[in-house]
């Protein structure tokens, strides 16, 4: 018995000894370490001794199983350092990772899709309306009548009789408060028309988002505190605002509303033409004459609205230098957002 | 507008750098958009909004820097008496359109000696980016810079009959302008709607001698020579002095003003002022009084002002004193009644304050709109509707969908030319076409986002971005029996091959790859859609052409886009496109998941080999096999397909792996290859396929 484990042990060694890599190790382990193994086969045999050799066999047994074990995790060691060592089996992993092909959703999509979140969050509705609008709608019901230098700000595509292109989202506040009951609060973004020619900074199709809140009491502090908090969520904690008056036919007081520049901090640079501010928002109270237009008692209710241009924001915010390049579709400028 | 600072500090002691003022007046929303330094003087450029024509002058901005910095607003006193001659005569006036015109003066200055302005006068005129003419035109030009009101000199003794009539211009007339332009007076026919057509003009006996309120006639223009002079101060329609100057194309100082509305009650005002200093200047006399006709009373507007209206809008109680205040230092007169304020808004104001909301606008400018706290409003949640929560809902998944399959999302736009659509072989028929279009380029409303996505396509190969998938949510727009809609498409375009890198070979994307791409589509937002022969679709080649349907419908089509178009827009790729209708892919979209127990029970794969006629199809044979025992075959797929020169002619070699499980049991093998056994003769039956 002591013999057959000796001669096994000494068997069992050269053959880790040969064996020429770990599959073959492997082998080696099972045949003799394995469950129905050598050793296996030998510790079977224990009971059938006589009781004074069970001992001394029990022993050896116990010695040769982590000789073996051993003998055998070195050699494994040893394949694993040949084989870091053997530069043709090495993996070169400077190689790039695989390619995913990844799509981009535009830029407008994404800006539209952050702001309308942080108002939605506020508690505003996302509302949408036809590009294809009547006259009244875009101008009349917004207290901008016919033959007024007013309208000079709203060059408008015309289509036939009173149909044209809308010229800005606003005549969505007209439809909603003809439909809707107060109080309410909605956001409004969409495709606007205007014919200026297209340079880099003039598209004569662009994206407004135009927001109106109609409850008792609303005012312009409250104005303030909503553009504030917008704008803080959507260009960082230090922003900045600023309101101008201004003048805007369905608004009464109406601003506009500035940002410390977030390129410079305010500290003056090409992109604010050395002012700190950029101007990015027109604000206001609802016009009662628009109150009227829709029938709203503008006695017990005030409003404000908002509106401002996407790719004008969305320019600052990536800092794109040319509007023409969200509609050229150039997958070179796509595939960065 | 340019703004000289020197002289706005005549009329209002200010000693602050120019620099400040710009700042201040800026945050009152007089906007200065530019600062020059013109010697010792400051040139401020403005922009001044349309509701604001009393700030189109010197006196009209000391009044607000004044109402700012609470100094003392000091204007010019005139007195004319020590020019006045009892041997001038008034003029014969004869004013025909009182409503064009609702009130003109006029007075006669003789005996002029006509020279080089002084001085000053010649720095005030130069400062406003005019050059200096003579005494009378510059005078005219100062007190319109200086007071608003456009005013227009004439040489009396040019005017035939030696009267002015003031009328709309007759069909066919014409006038030479002080500029040398020959125009010739025509209905206006720019305008669609109702309204009058005619072009107001002031005339002497026999021809218009100035367009009225836009630019005087060369004819009776002030020359060196110039005697006798006829001074207009008037104040005219805007509506009809904007749509004479848009029709002519002719925008002048006097025009901008005019259209805006001047300030009826200062016509006398600005009139005796220019002739103090003609007379002064150019040694001149004239008559006691002014020839004024038209509209003379001008009844005040009177607004009753709540304080707590103040509050309410602005969301700060500010005191009835400091709106008090702040309202007589902008010319408004006030009287404290009861519970409210009682405001004369001035005449220079009329126009624009019409409303207690107006005169909260002035109370807030003043009072500084910084100062009005920030504060969060109690939360209004507005209900959006289901129909547009759902589409929303759709929308983002397939943006999202698209983009993780590698999609760009473009943006292309709603307006094509008439070659477009010819390009594309498209009906034209029920297009929208602008009245005024930029340029033939952009006249037409599309009807399909084809055209845009080839014009992406297009941009983008000749950059040399050769590998896209490009798709876009959009509109299109129809006239149908003249009603205008705009229904909601998706476009997707692709070219070239797929991404490849050092593990990956590239492989060409095909119709097969669009198809896949929208089965994915699908899947995610719950559209069951099949494809269909498409027998004609003029963009795309009609052996590479399908139509999308779900619900009975068609939504869509997909294909290769044929060479002819191709040619057309010069495009050397292969170009693969699809175009769906959007509304009713949402309509037929449940994209609710639901969840199916996960079977328990393995399930394992036969693969069937053949070879069939090349005309039998896919769809055909895989509707054969799940029928032959639909209990267990749980898919089938398509792995491979040989067409080519080692097998007969007219045929194809297909491997197709049939997919087995039962939710109730392991299958045993005998029930598998009992089905197998049926699909096999189904299939030599049926398709006289062979099988190997």
């Amino acid at each position: 018995m002591i013999e057959q484990l000796n001669n096994l042990k000494e068997t069992a060694i050269s053959q880790i000894k040969e064996a020429k890599n770990a599959d073959d190790l492997e082998a080696v382990r099972i045949k003799y370490l394995g469950r129905k193994g050598e050793m296996a086969k030998v510790m079977g045999l224990i009971s059938s001794l006589p009781d004074s050799e069970k001992p001394a066999a029990g022993r050896l047994i116990n010695q040769v199983k982590p000789l073996l074990e051993e003998e055998i995790s070195k050699k494994q060691k040893s394949f694993t350092l040949a084989e870091k060592q053997n530069p043709q089996s090495k993996k070169d992993l400077t190689m790039p990772g695989h390619r995913f092909e990844s799509g981009h959703t535009h830029p407008i999509t994404q800006t539209i899709s952050d702001i309308c979140a942080i108002f939605r969050h506020m508690g505003f509705a996302v509302v949408e309306g036809p590009e294809i609008e009547t006259e009244h709608n875009n101008f009349e019901a917004l207290n901008i009548p016919l033959n007024h230098p007013s309208r000079d700000a709203f060059d408008t595509f015309y289509i036939k009789n009173e149909f044209l292109l809308r010229s800005h989202t606003s005549p969505v506040q007209v439809r909603y408060m003809t439909k809707h009951k107060s109080p309410l609060a909605i956001i409004v973004p969409g495709k606007v028309f205007r014919p200026d020619a297209v340079d880099a900074s003039h598209s004569f199709m662009f994206h407004q988002v135009e927001g109106l809140m109609v409850d008792e009491r609303v005012s312009l502090a409250h104005l303030r505190g909503v553009l504030f908090e917008f704008c803080r969520q959507l260009f960082g904690e230090d922003i900045k605002l600023r309101f101008r008056p201004h003048f805007f036919p369905f608004t009464e007081p109406s601003a506009e509303v500035d940002v410390s520049c977030i390129i410079c901090k305010g500290a003056g640079c090409s992109v604010c033409s050395q002012k700190g501010w950029l101007e990015i928002l027109g604000a206001g109270m609802v016009n009662p004459k628009v109150f009227k237009a829709v029938g709203i008692d503008s006695e017990k209710y005030t409003g404000f609205a908002f509106g401002m241009g996407v790719e004008r924001i969305a320019m600052l915010k990536y800092g794109i230098n040319d509007i023409r390049l969200f509609f050229e579709n150039d997958i070179r400028f796509l595939e960065q957002f | 507008m340019k703004i000289s600072y020197d002289w706005i500090r005549k009329y209002v002691p200010i000693k602050m750098r120019a620099q400040n003022l710009a700042e201040k007046l800026t945050m009152a929303g007089l906007e200065i958009t530019g600062t020059d330094k013109r010697g010792d003087d400051f040139i401020f450029e403005l922009e001044i909004t349309s509701n604001r024509p009393d700030w189109l002058s010197h006196i009209g901005i000391a009044r607000e820097v004044s109402a700012i910095t609470k100094k003392p607003l000091n204007i010019p006193q005139i007195s004319l008496q020590k020019y006045f001659s009892a041997d001038i005569k008034k003029p014969q006036v004869i004013l025909q359109e009182n409503v064009l015109c609702p009130r003109y003066t006029a007075r006669l200055i003789t005996g002029l000696a006509i020279g080089p302005s002084p001085k000053w006068l010649i720095g005030r005129i130069e400062a406003m980016g005019l050059r200096a003419v003579n005494n009378v035109v510059d005078i005219t030009n100062f007190v319109l810079f200086e007071t608003g009101q456009p005013l227009h000199a004439f040489d009396y003794d040019k005017l035939k009959g030696k009267k002015i009539i003031i009328r709309t211009a007759k069909a066919g007339e014409e006038i030479i302008t002080i500029d040398g332009e020959k125009r010739k007076f025509q209905p206006q026919t720019d305008q669609p709607s109702a309204g009058k057509k005619d072009t107001l003009v002031i005339a002497d006996e026999n021809t218009p001698v100035a367009i009225a309120g836009i630019m005087g006639g060369l004819n009776t223009e002030v020359t060196s020579s110039t005697k006798n002079i006829l001074l207009e101060s008037a104040y005219f329609d805007p509506v009809c002095i904007r749509r004479a100057s848009k029709f002519m194309g002719l925008s002048t100082d006097s025009s901008y003003r005019f259209e805006r509305s001047v300030d009826i009650g200062n016509i006398i005002n600005a009139s005796d002022r220019a002739a103090a200093l003609i007379c002064a200047i150019a040694k001149a006399k004239t008559h006691q009084g002014i020839v004024d006709l038209g509209k003379k009373t001008n009844t005040p507007v009177t607004i009753t002002l709540r304080p707590d209206r103040v509050y309410s809008l602005l969301g700060v109680r500010i005191s009835s004193t400091e709106i008090k205040s702040i309202l007589t230092r902008l010319g408004f007169k006030v009287k404290s009644q009861a519970n409210s304020i009682k405001v004369i808004v001035p005449s220079f104001r009329k126009n624009d304050i019409i409303g207690e909301a107006d005169l909260v606008e002035e109370i807030a400018r003043i009072y500084g709109y910084n100062n009005i706290p920030m504060v969060m409003p109690r939360a209004i949640v507005t209900e959006e509707s289901e129909s547009f929560k759902q589409k929303n809902k759709i929308t983002a998944i397939v943006r999202s969908a698209l983009a993780s399959l590698g999609f760009n999302e473009m943006l292309t736009y709603s307006l094509i030319s008439k070659d477009d659509i010819k390009k594309l072989d498209m009906p034209e028929l029920d297009t929208i076409s602008l009245q005024n279009p930029l340029s033939e380029q952009y006249q037409i409303m599309r009807t399909s986002l084809l055209n845009g996505a080839l014009k992406a396509a297009s941009h983008n190969i000749n950059m040399g971005n050769l590998n896209l998938k490009l798709f876009e949510l959009s509109n299109v727009y129809h006239k149908e029996n003249n009603v205008f809609t705009e229904n909601m498409n998706l476009s997707l375009i692709l070219c070239g091959d797929t991404a490849s890198d050092w593990n990956k070979k590239p492989r060409a994307m095909d119709i097969f790859y669009l198809k896949g791409a929208l089965t994915t589509l699908f899947n995610a937002i719950g559209v069951d859609a099949a494809f269909q022969e498409l027998s004609h679709h003029p963009c795309f080649d009609s052996s590479e052409a399908l139509a999308i349907t779900a619900g009975n419908k068609i939504i869509g089509v997909i294909g290769r886009v044929q060479g002819a178009v191709l040619r057309k827009i010069d495009i050397k790729k292969d170009i693969y496109a699809a175009e769906i209708n959007a509304e009713l892919l949402f309509e037929n979209s449940r994209p609710d998941k639901h969840f199916n127990a996960i079977v328990k029970f393995p399930g394992s794969y036969r693969d069937v080999s053949m070879s069939v006629d090349s005309g039998v199809s896919f769809e055909s044979i895989s509707m054969l096999i799940k029928e032959a025992n639909r209990s267990i075959i749980k898919d089938v797929f398509l792995q491979e397909e040989y067409r080519g020169d080692k097998i007969a002619e007219g045929k194809r070699n297909l491997l197709i792996r049939v997919y087995y499980q039962s939710k109730e049991k392991t299958l045993a093998e005998a029930e598998i290859e009992a089905a197998d056994g049926l699909i096999r003769k189904k299939l030599i039956d049926n398709f006289n396929a062979t099988l190997r």
